[in-house]
This record gives C-alpha cells, structure tokens and sequence, in this order.
C-alpha cells in the first residue's frame, strides 16, 4: 500500500505541494486528477526520486521511503512514465528495452527473453526491429510503458499517458494498463481524459493547488454531483411548441440549445421524464431521441477541485 | 576499464547508436583524404623525388612528425569539446535524461559512460590517423615506443579536456551552448594560461628591471612572475610539447637542448631550477595533474546530474 501524508514542496515561493496526503491500494489502478499546474507530476516526481519533499511521508507497506534529505530511496524500483516520450530515436524497440535492461543490471539472454516478454505484453513483437523515431505515438507510449516494466516494479507511475494519443491507442494502452493491474501491479496515473480514468480507474484523487481534494473510490466520487440530472432531447425537424411544452413541467430547472435539440437540467424522476416525452410526441414534436445522463463527469471534477463540494468530499 | 565499458549501458547504447550513422564513416574518409593528401604534399615539398633515397632527408620527417602531432592536438582541442559538449545536455534536450535517472544506473555511471563514449570517438580518430605518424617509422628518426609514448599523450590529452567538455554539459542545457563555453573553456586553458603566463612574466621581469638595485637573492617566484609557469601544468599543450620534444625533438626551434619545458624555463627563469624534479619531470607530473583534474571533473560532474538541486536553486518549477 503506498500512502502519501502530508507531503510539501516548494520552488521559491510556490508552494507545489501544499500537505498532500493520499492512499493506494495494492493492485489498484489510481486515477490523479488535477489542473496543470495542480502538483501531480510533482507529486511522482518525489515518488520516483526525481525531486525532493520539503517535508512529508510517502510509505509503502508502511516502511517510510523518504530519507531525510527527503529523496526517495524507491529510486531504480518503481516505474516511472514522464509526460514525455523519452525515447532514442536512433536505436530500434528491441535496443531500446536492451538498453534500459542494461540500465538495471539485466545482460545477455535475462535481457533477451526480457524485452521480448515486455514487447508481447504492449503487442509490439512484431515492431521488435523497427527504429523508435518510425513508431507512432501510441506505440512510442507502449514502449514507454515496456521500459517502465523492466525492472518488474510492484508501482508504476504514469504521468499523463494517453496525452496526444488517437482513441485506438488510447483503447490499446487502456487495455494493456488494466491487464497490469490484473496480474498485480498498483498503478497510478495521471491524466485529464477524465471519463477514460472513470473507465479504467479503481480509485482516484483530485488534486488542486497542492492539496488533495478527494481521494477515494470512483462511485463516491460520482455520488458528490450536485444532485441535477441532465437529459438531452434531439429532433428530427421542426420542434414547434416543444420549448413551452418544457417549461410547463415544474421539475425542469433550465433548458439549453445544444445542436438539433435541447439539454434540461431536471430534478425529477423517471415518472416525470416519461410524461414529458409523452406529452412532447402528443403535440406532434418530432422528437428523434431522449436520453437521460448523469450531470456531466468533468463538472463533478471541477466542482470539487474547485472546492464546490468541499464538505461533501470530506466526507467521503 | 573493460568491465566498466562492456557493462554500463549508457556508454553501450551511445557507441551503437554512434556506429550506425554514416556521419561516423564520412568523417573518417573525409579525415583521412585530407591528411593523406596534406602529407604527400608535405612529403613532395620536403623530399623531393622518393625514387633516390639520397634525396630524403631524414632530419626533414622529424619536422613533419612535430607538425603532424601539432595539427592532431590542435584538432582534439576543438574536438573535445564539440564532441562531449551535447553528451547530457542532448539527453536533457532529448528529454531522456529523467527517465536515465530513475535506473538503477547511479549518476556516476551515467557519466562515464557518456564521458568514455564520446573520448572513444576521438580516440578511434587519432588511431585512424595512426598510419600518417608511422611513416616516421620507414625512414627513422624515431622508435615504435616513442610514438606510441607520443600517442599516449595525446589519449591523456582526450581525457583530460573532454572532462571538462562533460561538466560544461551537465550544467548548461542547451547542447549548442555548451559545446560553444567547452571551446571558450578549452580556449583559456591552451591559449589563456600561456598568456597568462606571458604577462606574469613581462611584469615579473618590469619588476625586476625597475628594482635592479636589489640583490638578486630577494627573487621569488612571485614577484618574478614565475609562479605562472606552474598553472603550465595544467596545460596540455605544455605536457604533449614537453614529450615531442625529449622523445623526437622539435628541430631546434626553441633550443638544440631537447628538455622540454625545463629547456623553456631554464632560458627564461630566474627563480624556477630547471633541474627541480618537479621541472625535470614536467610531463609525467602534468600528466598526473591533468588526469586528477579530470576525475574531479567527472565527479563534480555526477553531483551536478541531479536535476532537482539546479531547479531549487534556481527556484524554478516545470513540473506539475
């Protein structure tokens, strides 16, 4: 279990950290969401020793990692996945991974069966001899990813890994991180694809100014919404009185034109929902769909980084 | 110094992507063309029709051999620091360098192997240019042990000024502007220390003349100037000089006493003796000084790594 506690740090005058505490389980795939600017990546970086706390615990297993210099003696054990790519553009995948294997004191045949093992767990065996600098970005990501395997870490930190990435990459490197936490591996990652963290993640922290916001399970996370729901009507032509007929309903807080159709902001129940949409096709609206959703992911977020939601996340 | 080679991973890693550029093979040929047809015409100039060997003059390749010697030192001098001045700062540019340093591979390592890898290169082009120097060896004048003593020197020499080329990489991000302060830095320690060493002296001996009146056994190396003939340690023109000129001799251009710089300090010293162990064996002590100078470089270098001590100094935050 890695647990974080009120972990600071400094540049100058700007105080990244600002008493962070967080706790991950083992084998969770935690989600660390935050503005930029928010200290994620400063958070990592003192986790895997490339930055030093001002002050502040990080454990794992309940065995303080910190020295008293406050550098991380998890140097060269976790993986680390920057928010770069990092990659030598000049050496082909299967070089890559030697080289980093190398880097870990793994030579000759360890390192051989090594890199093909990493290079068939992110389905790049066949892209075992291709140059680095001829892969794609989401391969460039899974072999960032391989790299950060080598050393076999029980933690991987991944800093905003699906950042610029196609959705097909971002669904392959969705899949590959899920298979790692499956077979063990706590993985945190930071990332502002919000909904694909809800997908993936067990677990999150949201993080604003230094300070933890939230930090727990992704459905206590959903359940501090303000509490509207939103539903989205779409129309196949012209939608007459459809406006009026929605004002009428009590339970209708607002109404915003969103393109061929409307989004309300409701308090009701499905009951109420049902009768709306009834009452819409028996004046002839044409309506062409109705669907109620959940009040929208990022705007829980931003509710609670900005503090919107403050106690209820405390309470959590 | 194999063990270390054949397993740090950096040094590994920069010689096969080093090898697998044609820039590598272009430059030697480009070098080699250069130099083979700068001696030919040395040769022709000098000797004449090789058809009668009456004709060589032997003292003659003596002459060519200092020159040549000079002409490698004068491109190691420029080479060192283009050489080693990206060796970290392209990783950093690279932005390789933070995830080097989250191995298992400790600062140090990182920086031997940057630091061999890039002294190997220059190597590999003094040992390409090797043939040019045995040419000496058809005709005489100097031994196999001789040359490879010279050769030896200018190894020290790669070692010694590429530290520097290090440290100046490790500290200044951007590789252009490192390699251009390594040749300001390689600049002073050639040029700048001799002059230096110049106007100390010119000072010293102004000292001297205004205080003629004054016995000569009140002279030290202070108010003579002289204490800068030490700081020549440090200089590697004065250690590759000092070698030529006991083992081949420099034809006679600074004295027909070939003792290196105790030749040097003998003519222009009033204080220094030039037989003073420390003068009689200006090379091996330079050499030993030069090669401390470069350990300490290269340590000062691995300390300087840590990219998180120069961000907090400089209070600044690219992070999250």
């Amino acid at each position: 279990m890695l647990e974080i506690t009120n972990l600071n740090k400094s540049f100058g005058k700007f105080k990244a950290l600002n008493g962070l505490s967080l706790s991950v389980n083992d084998g969770e795939l935690f989600g660390f969401v935050g503005a930029n600017g928010a200290g994620k990546t400063t958070t990592m970086k003192i986790c895997v020793g490339l930055e030093t706390a001002d002050n502040g615990s990080v454990k794992i297993d309940g065995n303080e990692v910190l020295d008293r210099k406050g550098s991380s003696l998890l140097r060269g054990k976790v993986g680390y996945v920057p928010d770069f790519f990092g990659v030598y553009a000049d050496l082909t995948a299967s070089e890559y991974l030697h080289f980093f294997a190398g880097a870990y004191n793994i030579w000759g045949k360890a390192a051989d069966s090594l890199t093909d093992n990493l290079l068939e767990l992110v389905n790049l065996s066949d892209k075992a001899d291709t140059q680095v600098d001829s892969l794609s970005r989401g391969m460039k990501q899974k072999l960032c990813v391989a790299r950060a395997l080598v050393q076999n870490p029980k933690i991987l930190f991944l800093d905003e890994p699906a950042s610029g990435l196609d959705p097909k990459a971002r669904h392959e490197l969705k899949e590959i991180l899920k298979n790692l936490s499956s077979m063990g591996k706590t993985i945190i990652i930071s990332s502002h694809i919000l909904p694909e963290l809800i997908e993936m993640c067990t677990s999150i922290g949201i993080i604003s100014h230094g300070e933890m916001k939230f930090n727990g399970s992704i459905e206590d996370a959903l359940s501090l919404s303000s509490g509207g729901e939103c539903i989205e009507i779409t129309f196949s032509g012209d939608p007459g009185p459809a406006l009026s007929l929605i004002r009428e309903c009590p339970f209708i807080k607002s109404a915003e034109p969103i393109s061929s159709g409307l989004r309300l902001t409701a308090s009701g129940n499905d009951a109420d929902y049902t009768a709306l949409l009834k009452k819409l096709v028996t004046n002839d609206v044409p309506v062409a769909t109705f669907s109620k959703k959940h009040e929208n992911v990022e705007d829980i977020f931003l509710n609670i980084m900005e503090g919107g939601i403050q106690n209820a996340a405390d309470n959590a | 110094m194999q063990r270390i080679m054949l397993k740090n991973a950096v040094f590994l890693k920069d010689v096969s992507i080093r090898s697998k550029k044609k820039r590598l093979a272009v430059s030697f040929f480009a070098l080699n063309l250069i130099a083979s047809m700068v001696f030919m015409l040395i040769l022709m100039l000098t000797n004449g029709n090789f058809a009668n060997y009456s004709n060589v003059d032997i003292q003659s390749f003596s002459w060519i051999y200092d020159g040549f010697i000079i002409i490698e030192c004068a491109m190691i001098c420029i080479m060192a620091p283009m050489e080693t001045g990206p060796a970290i700062s392209n990783e950093r540019e690279r932005q390789t360098l933070d995830v080097l340093l989250t191995t298992n591979m400790s600062h140090f390592d990182i920086i031997l192997g940057k630091y061999l890898s890039s002294a190997l290169y220059m190597l590999l082009t003094l040992v390409s240019l090797l043939p040019f120097q045995a040419v000496v060896l058809i005709y005489g004048g100097i031994s196999l042990g001789q040359l490879f003593a010279v050769m030896l020197s200018q190894i020290i020499t790669i070692m010694y000024l590429s530290s520097f080329g290090i440290y100046f990489s490790t500290v200044i991000k951007k590789s252009s502007r490192a390699s251009a302060v390594n040749l300001c830095v390689v600049f002073l320690i050639v040029a700048g220390s001799a002059l230096l060493c110049v106007i100390a002296r010119v000072i010293g001996e102004l000292n001297i003349s205004y205080n003629s009146s004054v016995h000569t056994s009140t002279y030290n190396i202070f108010n003579t100037g002289e204490w800068s003939y030490l700081l020549l340690y440090l200089n590697p023109a004065t250690t590759v000089f000092d070698v030529l000129d006991k083992l081949v001799g420099f034809g006679g251009v600074f004295s027909s006493n070939y003792n290196g710089m105790a030749t040097i300090i003998d003519e222009t010293a009033h204080v220094l003796d030039p037989n003073n162990f420390f003068i009689k064996h200006w090379a091996p002590i330079g050499f030993t000084l030069q090669m401390v100078t470069a350990c300490l470089m290269l340590r000062r270098s691995a300390s300087k790594l840590n990219s998180v001590k120069r961000r907090k100094k400089h209070g600044k935050d690219k992070n999250n």
